[in-house]
């Protein structure tokens, strides 16, 4: 898998960005879905 | 709280009933966990990779070359203690003019074992274990005897690999 | 087990805790946006705590091995070459926030009584951030390090009474030696992470308990106010969550590799510049002549850099806070001014070097 003797190839470490990337956005949805939710919980 | 409606005689689609916002409230804090708890993963793995050494190879039966048999000491004399490569190993020359290994790393706790000339034995400083010449227990919290060495000699050169004396 | 676990959380007051939080209200209006940058800039601390002390596993402290323990930790120990990208990029957004953050603070006036000592806390942890950022400098024990460790420890040699003082008590020799390693080393992992944390809890803390800064204005008065915890936290978290994909981005592409291994007795490398963070002195060093109307230029900088910390330092009390609205003044021009040629010597800085 990753070669661990020195920094891995460039393009296996973009697409390991992009997969962070990915999943730190799904987060965040998920947190700004909450924030809109306690907003709503607010209104009641 | 209603929204005004254009059709104020329907009830309209506003907020949905209580159970179903707790249930979805309760489903987006564990779509939270679980997101945190998968994104934790892959960290705590990068980190145990960093953290923790690799194994060392298994270095227990490699040939260690000791150095001239000449200039191994005799029987009346100390052993000499040859050091390298995270072992300790007394050797000497016994009366038939064979080559006696011993190793000095206690059996108890791996402290260096001292070697006793009145006594003729081994001494370990830090809780008290005593070996033989032959590295048997005789007193103290140690165990196991001390790991003895086989040794080959080849053109004058001792080499010494793990295991007793054939 | 729910017994045993209500006890705990009884006994470590962590229910008053949240709950004082949770009695915090920031306000919500457009500049809200600007809130944000001080817990980014802590969030950066914090990675830089982790990554470093991770780093600091592996590292080791003296001419002859440091450069060659950097050289182990981005080749042989796994994931060596990520810490250390990940704390080298934390390092630059985390300076890049400071300012913002410090910026923000500035233009809304948010050292206003009674903030003067969230204020007066902040500016002594901007130097000592920038403190760290010099003596993590020198440890990779490369050229540039070398050297700019070596300009650096000089600077304050033409202060008037306290330079040389002041230039043997960093470098612990007359030249950058083991001894300047050892002595740098051991603020950048002790002595001054004890200090920034203190700093940083007061901070904190009286922050908390006089409650975010609002503008005087229609904005600010009429705003409507969240709950610190939970609801702004959350709006934390994403900002958190965005500092956080950046710095995997510039961390994952964009690895630091370290030069050659420093030599004193090679002449400075050419091309060598020092990082972006001190292209404002560097910029100025290099376009003034050596002496103005008869005075060492150095001298000249280094007071005017020193009253300018301190102004900066006072700034509630020179700006008249009680008066003022976080409107047009002269201290906010002069303010101004000096950030602009802050931001506009680093920019040339990037563009020439």
């Amino acid at each position: 898998m990753w070669n661990e003797a020195g920094i891995p190839p460039a393009e296996m470490r973009m697409i390991a960005t992009v997969i962070i990337v990915f999943c730190l956005g799904l987060g965040g949805l998920l947190i700004y879905a909450k924030i809109m939710g306690n907003g709503k919980k607010q209104k009641e | 709280m209603k929204e005004a409606s254009s059709m104020p005689d329907q009830p309209g689609p506003e907020l949905p009933s209580p159970a179903r916002i707790s249930s979805r409230r309760h489903l987006l804090q564990a779509m939270l966990a679980g997101w945190g708890v998968i994104l934790l993963a892959p960290a705590l793995y990068i980190l145990e990779r960093y953290l923790v050494p690799a194994e060392e190879p298994d270095r227990q039966n490699e040939r260690i070359d000791a150095g001239r048999f000449d200039l191994l000491p005799g029987p009346s004399e100390p052993p000499k203690l040859y050091r390298s490569k995270g072992k300790a190993i007394y050797i000497c020359r016994n009366g038939q003019n064979q080559v006696q290994a011993i190793s000095g790393i206690c059996t108890h706790l791996g402290c260096l074992v001292e070697y006793n000339r009145e006594h003729k034995n081994f001494r370990c400083n830090c809780h008290g274990s005593e070996f033989d010449q032959n590295g048997n227990n005789l007193s103290g919290p140690a165990l196991r005897p001390l790991q003895p060495y086989r040794a080959e000699v080849i053109h004058d050169e001792v080499f010494l690999s793990p295991g007793a004396q054939l | 087990m729910k017994n045993f676990l209500e006890r705990l959380i009884d006994s470590a007051l962590i229910r008053n805790f949240f709950d004082a939080l949770s009695h915090k209200n920031i306000p919500a209006t457009r500049k809200t946006f600007w809130y944000f940058f001080g817990g980014l800039t802590l969030f950066f601390c914090v990675i830089q705590g982790i990554s470093g002390g991770l780093l600091l596993i592996y590292y080791s402290p003296t001419p002859q091995t440091a450069h060659e323990s950097i050289q182990s930790i981005l080749t042989t120990v796994p994931y060596g070459w990520l810490i250390r990208s990940i704390h080298v990029w934390s390092a630059h957004l985390l300076i890049t926030s400071l300012f913002i953050h410090f910026g923000a603070g500035f233009f809304m006036s948010a050292y206003r009584t009674p903030r003067e000592s969230v204020w007066i806390s902040g500016i002594l942890l901007l130097f000592l951030i920038l403190g760290f950022a010099f003596t993590g400098s020198l440890l990779p024990w490369d050229a540039r390090a070398y050297f700019a460790t070596q300009i650096g420890t000089e600077i304050p040699r033409s202060f008037p009474v306290l330079g040389p003082f002041v230039v043997r008590l960093l470098r612990g020799t007359s030249l950058i030696g083991a001894e300047s390693l050892k002595r740098l080393f051991a603020l950048h992992v002790t002595i001054l992470p004890v200090i920034s944390i203190l700093l940083i809890l007061f901070h904190l803390i009286v922050n908390h308990k006089h409650g975010p800064s609002i503008a005087d204005t229609a904005d600010g008065r009429n705003a409507k106010q969240i709950p610190f915890f939970p609801e702004f936290l959350l709006r934390d978290c994403i900002a958190w969550l965005t500092g956080l994909g950046i710095l995997l981005v510039l961390a994952l592409n964009l690895p630091p590799l370290v030069g050659a291994k420093a030599d004193p007795f090679v002449s400075a490398p050419a091309g060598i510049k020092p990082e972006w963070y001190f292209f404002p002195l560097y910029i100025t060093l290099r376009m003034l002549p050596g002496a103005i109307m008869g005075l060492n230029t150095e001298t000249l900088i280094n007071i005017l850099v020193a009253a300018l910390g301190f102004a900066f330092l006072l700034t509630p009390f020179i700006s008249h806070s009680s008066a003022d609205r976080g409107g047009i003044s002269f201290p906010k021009i002069a303010g101004a001014g000096i950030l602009l040629y802050l931001l506009g010597t680093t920019i040339i800085g990037w563009i020439l070097y």
